[in-house]
This record gives C-alpha cells, sequence and structure tokens, in this order.
C-alpha cells in the first residue's frame, strides 16, 4: 500500500494542492475580515463574538475543503474512469482495489489536514486581529480553546468521512459532476444535523454512526462498482 | 504445446446479447497471432477478458500456465498491452507518461526509455504533452508504451489504426523484429486483414463473438488456389463464351469480374478468344486467393 500511495502522489501534484489550500485560507480570512470590519463600522451592528467567528470559520473552512475534496475525488479517482485511463492503471501488476483505495487515503488525508490547518490560520489570524484591532467583543481567553479544539478536530474528523461520500455517489454513477454535486449535498445535510446540537457540532455517536454507514457502504462499493470498468 | 495463451470457453453476454460465445484460443510461444473479425465481433471484450478488465460469463484465461482471476496481478509485469484505444494522462508529456508506466510496472531503466521513442520516431516530441499529439503520434507512443518493458506477451488491440501506410510499415517491422529478435509472442487483433496476412504466423477469425477458425497462416497458404481474373464489359456474354470453350471452372464475382481457375490456360489466348468474340476486356491477371478470400468465404458459410 506504501508503494501504491508513493506511486499516485506524483500524480496527485502535492504542490499544486498546497497552493490551492494556501489560496482558499487567504480567501477565508479575507471574507471574515471584511464581515468583521462590517459589524465593526457599522453603528447599527453590534460586534462579533469570539464564539460566533469560531462557528463562521468552521463552516467557512468545513465547505470549502469538503467540496474540494470532491473535486480532487472527481479528477483523481473518477476521472480515471471517465477518461479510460482506468483500462491503463488496470492493466498494471497492482492490486487494483489497492490502488483506488490508495488514492481515496491520499484525499481524506489531505482533507483533515487542510481542515486542520484553515482552522488554526483562520483562528490565529482572528487573535493576532482582534489583539491589534479591538475587532471582537470582549478579549480572547485561552478558555475558549475548550470550545475551539473540539470543534476543529471534530469538523477535521467529519469532514474527512464525509469526503467519501462523493466518492460513493461518482462511483455508483462514474460520473465527475455527479461527484461534485454530492459533495454540495453532503454540506448542506451536514449543516442542517450540527444546527440542531447545542455545541453546533456533531456528537460522538453521530460520528461514529456516519463513519460505520460511511465506511460499510464505501466497502460495497470497492466489492462491486470499483473493478467495473463503466 | 506451449502455450503463452489460452482461453477455455469464453463466453461474454450484454443484457441477453452474447458477444462473446465459447471461444477456445490457443497462442502458442513465440507466434504472432492475427485475431481477425470485423468491427464488433468481439475481438476488444476477449483482450479485456485476457487482462481480467471484464470478467467472463464463462470460461477461463490461461496467461502463461496460470489461471487469471482477481489476484492475479504479478502475471501482469510480463504483458505489454493496448487495449481499445491509446489512452494517455492528457497533460504530461510523453517522456513523463513513459515514466509513469516504468513505475507502474516496476521498471527499473529508464534509458530504455529514450530507446523505444527512438523505436516509434518519437523522440522529437517527447518533451511536448499528449493532449497536443494526432491520433497517430498517441497510437505511436502507445506502441512505445506497451513494448517498454520488455515484455514476453504482448497484446495489441487494433495497433495499426490511425497510422498512415508508412507508419503501419514501421510498425510491422517493429513487431517482427520483438518477435524475431527478443521472442516476444504478439496477440494483434485487426480488421485489415491484409496487414495481419503480412504479419502474423497464426490466425484466429471472430464473428459474432465465435471463433470461426483458428489455424497456421501456412494452412491458409496451402488451400488459396490461383486463379486468372478478368475484366469484363458483359459479364454474361463472357460467361457463355467460356462454357463453348470447354470452360467451366469459374465464378462471377459482381457486373465486371470473372475468376477462371483453370489458371493453366494461357491468358492470350484467352483475351485473343473473349475480344474476338465482342467482349471488352479491360484488365486480365493471374491471382491468388488472399486471408480476405478466405475469411470470407468462412463468415459466408458461417451466414
Amino acid at each position: 500500500m506504501e508503494h501504491l500511495i508513493r506511486l499516485e502522489l506524483k500524480k496527485f501534484g502535492v504542490g499544486r494542492n498546497i497552493m490551492f489550500t494556501v489560496a482558499a485560507i487567504l480567501f477565508s480570512i479575507l471574507f471574515i475580515t471584511v464581515s468583521l470590519v462590517d459589524s465593526m463600522t457599522d453603528p447599527e451592528q453590534t460586534k462579533d463574538t469570539f464564539e460566533s467567528t469560531f462557528l463562521i470559520i468552521g463552516l467557512l473552512v468545513s465547505s470549502i475543503f469538503l467540496v474540494y475534496s470532491s473535486v480532487l475525488t472527481a479528477r483523481f479517482v473518477i476521472g480515471e474512469y471517465d477518461r479510460r485511463t482506468i483500462i491503463l492503471l488496470f492493466s498494471y501488476p497492482l492490486n487494483r482495489k489497492g490502488l483506488i483505495a490508495g488514492k481515496m487515503m491520499i484525499i481524506m488525508v489531505y482533507t483533515a489536514v487542510s481542515v486542520m490547518m484553515g482552522y488554526i490560520c483562520c483562528t490565529g489570524f482572528m487573535i493576532i486581529a482582534d489583539n491589534y484591532f479591538d475587532m471582537l467583543e470582549g478579549t480572547f481567553k485561552i478558555s475558549l480553546l475548550q470550545t475551539w479544539i473540539p470543534a476543529a478536530v471534530t469538523a477535521a474528523i467529519v469532514c474527512t468521512i464525509l469526503s467519501v461520500w462523493p466518492f460513493i455517489i461518482g462511483m455508483i454513477r462514474k460520473s465527475v459532476s455527479a461527484t461534485i454535486v454530492s459533495s454540495m449535498i453532503v454540506v448542506v445535510f451536514r449543516q442542517i444535523i450540527i444546527s440542531k446540537n447545542a455545541a453546533n457540532r456533531e456528537s460522538l455517536l453521530q460520528i461514529l454512526l456516519a463513519a460505520v454507514i460511511t465506511f460499510a457502504i464505501a466497502a460495497v462499493i470497492f466489492k462491486k462498482k470499483v473493478p467495473q470498468l463503466f | 504445446m506451449d502455450y503463452i495463451m489460452e482461453t477455455v470457453g469464453l463466453r461474454k453476454s450484454y443484457r441477453g446479447n452474447a458477444v462473446v460465445d465459447n471461444v477456445n484460443i490457443h497462442i502458442p510461444r513465440g507466434a504472432v497471432y492475427g485475431f481477425v473479425g470485423p468491427n464488433g465481433a468481439g475481438k476488444s471484450t476477449v483482450m479485456k477478458m485476457v487482462l481480467n478488465l471484464i470478467q467472463p460469463d464463462a470460461g477461463e484465461v490461461h496467461l502463461f500456465g496460470e489461471k487469471v482471476t482477481d489476484h492475479s496481478y504479478e502475471v501482469f509485469k510480463r504483458v505489454g498491452s493496448i487495449i481499445e484505444n491509446p489512452y494517455f494522462y492528457e497533460k504530461m508529456t510523453a517522456r513523463q507518461n513513459l515514466e509513469l508506466h516504468c513505475e507502474y510496472m516496476g521498471f527499473p531503466n529508464r534509458e530504455r526509455i529514450d530507446e523505444v521513442l527512438q523505436m516509434v520516431g518519437l523522440q522529437e516530441v517527447r518533451g511536448k504533452q499528449v493532449r497536443h499529439f494526432s491520433l497517430g503520434m498517441k497510437q505511436r507512443l502507445a506502441i512505445a508504451r506497451a513494448v517498454l518493458a520488455y515484455p514476453e506477451f504482448l497484446m495489441l488491440d487494433e495497433p495499426i489504426n490511425a497510422l498512415d501506410p508508412e507508419g503501419i510499415r514501421e510498425m510491422r517491422k517493429l513487431f517482427q523484429r520483438l518477435n524475431r529478435e527478443n521472442g516476444t509472442t504478439v496477440f494483434i487483433s485487426s480488421h485489415i486483414l491484409s496487414e495481419v496476412d503480412l504479419l502474423a504466423d497464426t490466425i484466429g477469425i471472430l464473428r459474432h463473438g465465435k471463433l470461426l477458425a483458428e489455424l497456421p497462416v501456412e494452412e491458409i497458404h496451402k488451400h488459396q488456389t490461383e486463379y486468372i481474373s478478368l475484366q469484363v464489359d458483359d459479364v454474361p456474354r463472357a460467361a457463355v463464351l467460356l462454357e463453348k470453350k470447354g470452360i467451366t471452372n469459374f465464378t462471377a464475382e459482381d457486373q465486371e469480374f470473372i475468376r477462371v481457375y483453370d489458371s493453366d490456360l494461357p491468358g492470350k489466348t484467352l483475351s485473343k478468344y473473349l475480344v474476338e468474340n465482342g467482349v471488352g476486356l479491360e484488365s486480365l491477371g493471374r491471382r491468388q486467393d488472399t486471408l480476405e478470400d478466405y475469411f470470407f468465404q468462412l463468415t459466408e458459410e458461417g451466414d
């Protein structure tokens, strides 16, 4: 498996995807800055709190990287079927399911790392900006990390699990567009679920349930759909 | 006999239609096996089943004496192939595509890349992205990729499609050289019968998913008869005249051509006789049945 992952990483284009991560984080910072400056300067609005800004960061970062993970799945996995290069890949002396699993592992690790980096960079920027420009209501206290850390870790884990869904749908349809559209549905569905939770994040039970269902269906897809060329 | 590849009762159906029906192929080690048949005969489907790209409904494939299963991977190290069309990572250059192939095949000799690019005449464009290649260039690159890792068994699905006549000749020479010098067994499918006739030493004829015949080319040539081909302006009149002269072993091919199988007849006498009796003679020549004739004879019998 290590050999397969190393091979696939060459095609993945690590540098290009790091560039995207940096650009997405910068966009998120810009978005949050505009939103905070607006609430600071508009006398009719009250300043945002640290808690509400954490939520915006969470929503933004998870949505961006979840959708981007589906783009990667579409290009890196489903695209092989779509462009028929899968015929070439499956002619090699390699474990075919292992090859696709290797690709998915790269995407899942990339998603987890990007979501974590997004959280850390956006939150770090927000704390520094507040320190200099007093952009938020109140001051930053270490105790706030007690809600921030579980939220960030939960988001990274959940996004990693949910990044498998575009693969599942994409494999069923062997369609690039279905892969990307499914990620948007997943983002909306996740928001509906977590908005009903008091902590605004998934409970441990929900995470476990999502993981079991997702990986069980993915296992069936690996068995039935991965070896099929179309 | 030592078969490098053998299929036993291979069957495949799509929506109830049998596209491959009880196909038993035997490819001896060191052979150049021409797999011929019209488009849609099932040649590509058979080749995909050999590589386990699609699973047969029934039957078995044996490669290097080993049954091909879902877990057969190592055996593909010894196989070079082109299936369907020449597929590539289009944004990569020709050389990068071949480097990637080396990685996947676990083939360490990178110097071989330049060698195969030279063989197929693509050395000059090795740094060009494949998306800028013509179909003929892609076909050449696919051949380079297939032969790169010194395969013992080369499986080529319509490899001369999109090649110009010069390209076809170059590739034929390349396959012949690989077969002669490296002992590579070549399994080549094509619907261009004349080309297969020039290249193969064993022929398998597939039609409507059924293998109609499998035999050495020598065998076909042994049974090929010589004949005189007459191109005339009035076939019925020419036929009557031939019968009058006691020549009965002939066939009218269409509204222009007659084949006279009594090839010992002097052409001069025949032409003079027809012209003197008012038949316009466009051409006269001695010919021999080709693989194409054999193919049509077989397929007509099948119908």
